[in-house]
């Protein structure tokens, strides 16, 4: 008998989906967003550090009622959405995907903010001593050079998105392969009380969390070596 | 020619026109005045500039960037970069590979290539930067402080090569140091900036008078190296038809030229030349001026058709009667001269 049964192969399958696509696409916006607002003292730069920082305050099913809302093709943005992705994103992968994103974005934006504004503008002055220009210095100075931050960020972005209940649920539903997630599943078995099933989901999201924690020490470790 | 003109309302609000031959020019100025600052506007390092003209036209930082080369007193270099890696980059980006092996020769970087910025000494961390500095073959090149970490012998081992790579790549260098050695060493003319903007720009000497006429005043001196008495350290130099005595440890071959330098707290003045003294130079000179100081009498000579400071008391002076026209001795120990420039 397997480990795990098919339908929660399955929302593992999709968790890991959605929690890998989270973490690459918030990265990829985090560095440039972040790097923009610590070189510019901007007076919106507090603004936009307010707005990257709601999620990690607002009530996760909040945030899901108000996406939910948002999608809702009775409303504008909601029907603007549909057409732009050209399908319903109430209980549909993409749906929990926005959500996810929006919910995940401090624990990406943070980590890589901090580490910029830390050593960001000595690699960046080094890089400009040397004469390379200032996509060069970003991509190959200051980006390599708070790698520690780097691998944190998108460790903790997809740990925290492995774990997303909330949003997922208010947005998605329980729709199996489509947005089923691990925590939406382990939510039902225990309604439904197979503890069995219920056990070996809990025991499978553990052993990923410990392993993020413990890939997210040995790549800080590997860099203090160095 | 190094002709700029820099306006700065911050960190110091600062005016700096400058215009100098081609070559080493010297930036003369206090604790604090903005030689660094403005060394970082003309590297395009400094956004606050509101004024950058470059040989009488506008350009931008990102343009003085790509120019002009920074060495700053403490050199920015890539923290997870090796030295070898900072080389190749630069040489690919800059495309100056053919000069990479000749400045890691002179520069005496060979043994760092694998070391990372952390793991070097302060002196390295300067053989480095000078290194990448020049791998860019700039055409001008900002020495702020760079001999600083380096000892008297790596220094003295350096500027030669220094010269003779900057002249082979045609760069022109500004250079900022604390030891006024440094400058009188390797520059021909010297800039002075005060509080607000650039004084004085001109020949070595009456730039060095100028800027010193207050603080500690000193004269250079440029003579011919004489056949040396290698054992006693001594040096004959001649200056004119007069033979000054240095006490050195390093003695050029006979004929070459040497810049001296003399403080003019060093010189004493004599009516006449003295028997059974130690005192190795005892040079006749006329007296040019005589300047009243806080400190003393500053009394400028002439000898050999040199200029020579010496400063001395009030009182001394009403005691031997000196004014200009006077003729008198200077007086001065071969270990008051320091030996400066082999060219």
């Amino acid at each position: 008998m397997p480990w795990l049964a098919s339908g929660d192969a399955q929302a593992l399958l999709l968790t890991v989906k959605l929690a890998a696509t989270t973490t690459v696409i918030l990265v990829a916006v985090c560095l440039p967003l972040a790097w923009l607002l610590v070189r510019r003292d901007s007076r919106g730069r507090s603004l936009i550090q307010s707005l990257v920082m709601l999620p990690l305050v607002l009530p996760p099913t909040v945030l899901g009622y108000y996406l939910l809302v948002a999608f809702s093709p009775a409303h504008p943005p909601g029907s603007l959405l549909a057409r732009l992705f050209d399908q319903q994103l109430a209980f549909s992968f993409t749906g929990i995907l926005i959500g996810s994103l929006i919910y995940s974005l401090p624990f990406a934006f943070r980590p890589l903010e901090a580490a910029l504004q830390q050593s960001g503008p000595a690699l960046d002055e080094a890089g400009r001593v040397l004469g390379f220009p200032g996509w060069y210095r970003f991509l190959f100075i200051v980006i390599p050079g708070i790698r520690p931050a780097l691998v944190s960020a998108a460790l903790l972005c997809f740990a925290h998105t492995l774990g997303e209940f909330g949003v997922v649920l208010m947005i998605g539903g329980n729709i199996p392969g489509e947005t089923r997630v691990l925590s939406v599943a382990l939510f039902e078995h225990v309604e439904q009380m197979n503890y069995q099933a219920a056990n070996r989901l809990a025991l499978t999201m553990m052993a990923i969390a410990v392993a993020t924690v413990l890939l997210s020490q040995w790549s800080g470790r590997r860099h203090d070596r160095f | 020619m190094i002709d700029f003109d820099v306006a700065l309302a911050a960190p110091v609000a600062l005016r700096a026109r400058v215009r100098a031959q081609s070559g080493w020019l010297g930036l003369l100025g206090h604790s604090g005045v903005g030689k660094s600052t403005l060394l970082r506007a003309l590297a395009g390092l400094n956004p606050a500039a509101h004024r950058l003209r470059v040989e009488d036209r506008a350009v931008t930082p990102a343009a003085l960037a790509r120019r002009v080369s920074l060495v700053s007193q403490t050199p920015a270099l890539i923290d997870h970069w090796t030295v070898a890696r900072h080389l190749r980059r630069v040489a690919r980006h800059h495309q100056t590979g053919d000069l990479t092996g000749e400045l890691i020769r002179d520069l005496d970087i060979d043994g760092l290539r694998p070391l990372c910025p952390p793991q070097l000494s302060g002196g390295q961390r300067r053989r480095v930067s000078l290194a990448l500095a020049l791998l860019r073959r700039p055409r001008l090149l900002l020495l702020d402080e760079p001999f600083s970490a380096l000892d008297d012998d790596s220094r003295h081992r350096l500027y030669p090569k220094l010269q003779a790579l900057t002249r082979r790549l045609g760069c022109d260098v500004v250079l900022v140091a604390h030891q006024i050695e440094d400058i009188v060493r390797l520059c021909d003319q010297v800039a002075i900036l005060e509080p607000g903007g650039v004084t004085y720009c001109g020949a070595l000497q009456p730039g060095l008078r100028r800027y010193q006429g207050q603080a500690s005043p000193c004269s250079v001196l440029l003579g011919e190296a004489l056949p040396a008495e290698a054992e006693a350290g001594l040096l004959p130099v001649a200056l004119g038809e007069r033979t000054l005595w240095v006490r050195t440890p390093r003695l050029p071959p006979a004929g070459t030229p040497v810049r001296l330098l003399v403080h003019a707290d060093d010189v004493a003045l004599g009516a006449a030349e003295l028997d059974g003294v130690s005192l190795m130079n005892q040079l006749p000179a006329r007296i040019t001026a005589l300047t009243a100081q806080d400190s003393g009498v500053l009394v400028e000579c002439l000898c050999e058709r040199q200029s020579i400071q010496a400063r001395i008391t009030a009182r001394s002076q009403a005691r031997l009667g000196l004014r200009a026209g006077s003729r008198v001795v200077l007086l001065f120990k071969a270990s008051a001269v320091s030996l400066l420039a082999e060219f």
